[in-house]
């Protein structure tokens, strides 16, 4: 049974850097999808805050073992996933608010596009009744 | 006196060459100058043609929105052209056209309620009556609203209901988007419209299918009464809002 001091020394290691490397994968793809305009850097920061933050704590398992140590988790596993569970849950509510923002503006453009489209279909019905021969002098 | 016929629209070219000859029947009101638009919620079937062939109003979504969005857009074209009353009539030819006078009746009563509701469940012993399930939940929805709202209504799922000018505000600017109606009386009642229900004779769908059936008719129960209780919550807490903006203001 080792202590708890010899436990977080054990994390201080060379460090993750295959866990790193996946982080910085996902990190330019991210990137990319911006510069090709598929997704927008507003709602992209933070993903790459939350994929900042992940290869850190791979890079500097010290670090962040001194930090789960101090929160109260007694692996650093726990505090590993406890982590990313809450960001990945921070993650997916900003995009339910901004799907649900978005979903219901979408329905106030089709209301208004319906009823706009119907007012000018009824003026221009106006329109060529007043230029029909009966109107004309 | 205007008001507008709102009739919200699915693939209904069945049923709606008939309820659109059947208002163009109706005895003329004297002081009653009716007009009525068809919304025609996405539909790819020829329910806009037979709406523009019978030369009803047409109010064309591009994409479904569900009956809550098409009724918006109705509720919206009668409040932004000032009309004193909106009554919806479903698209399927459930509501008779020529049962209209009774709630008009009551909306221009001494009372003036805001909303009146058509009931299929007071006073209609020969009328048509939906299945046993869906009765059993309309009480659910009852209990429902007289236990959040203290709003005492027999038939809190009937589309057939007519909407005075302060209930045209209201909706215009929020109107639930799914299953619509006991949601939209929990806000009635929380914004502190006058809501009554008048009895009448509705008939089955004369074309279509129903939306709700199966499965989704539990679902259905589930969304209805969490989205009762918090519609009231919020348009209470909207109401509260208003009312000190107001007061600074």
């Amino acid at each position: 049974m080792q202590s708890t001091e010899a436990y977080w020394r054990l994390s201080d290691g060379p460090g993750n850097w295959v866990f790193a490397a996946v982080c910085l994968v996902i990190a330019l793809v991210l990137m990319r999808l911006i510069l090709r305009e598929r997704i927008t850097l507003q709602g992209s920061m933070s993903y790459l805050v939350f994929l900042g933050v992940l290869g850190g704590m791979a890079v500097f398992p010290d670090v962040t073992g001194r930090i789960a140590h101090a929160l109260g988790f007694s692996t650093l596993a726990n505090f590993f996933f406890c982590t990313a569970i809450a960001a990945l849950t921070i993650l997916h509510l900003r995009a339910l608010v901004t799907l649900s923002r978005v979903h219901l503006r979408s329905i106030a453009l089709t209301q208004e596009l319906a009823i706009l489209q119907e007012r000018l279909d009824r003026a221009l019905a106006a329109g060529s009744a007043l230029e029909s021969p009966e109107h004309r002098v | 006196m205007r008001l507008l016929v709102i009739i919200p629209a699915f693939n209904e070219q069945e049923a709606l060459g008939g309820l659109l000859d059947e208002l163009e029947a109706l005895p003329g009101d004297t002081g009653v100058e009716l007009e009525t638009v068809v919304v025609d919620d996405g539909s790819v079937d020829r329910t806009a043609e037979v709406a523009r062939v019978h030369g009803a109003r047409l109010l064309r979504l591009c994409r479904n929105l569900g009956i809550g969005g098409a009724m918006q857009a109705g509720l919206q074209l009668a409040h932004r052209e000032r009309f004193d009353f909106a009554v919806q009539i479903d698209g399927d030819g459930q509501h008779p056209p020529g049962e209209l006078h009774r709630l008009l009746a009551v909306a221009r009563g001494s009372t003036g309620p805001d909303l009146v509701v058509g009931t299929r469940y007071r006073d209609n012993p020969g009328g048509f009556r939906s299945t046993r399930l869906r009765r059993l939940g309309s009480a659910w929805l009852c209990f429902v609203l007289r236990a959040v709202t203290r709003l005492a209504i027999s038939d809190p799922t009937s589309g057939f209901r007519l909407y005075g000018a302060r209930a045209l505000r209201l909706f215009a600017d929020t109107y639930p988007y799914d299953f619509p109606e006991p949601e939209s009386l929990a806000m009635a009642r929380a914004s502190g419209l006058r809501v009554a229900e008048v009895p009448v004779t509705m008939r089955e769908r004369q074309g279509g299918r129903s939306s709700i059936s199966g499965y989704k008719s539990i679902y259905y129960m589930f969304k209805v009464t969490v989205a009762v209780v918090l519609a009231y919550l919020r348009t209470r807490r909207r109401g509260r809002g208003d009312k000190e903006r107001d007061a600074v203001n």
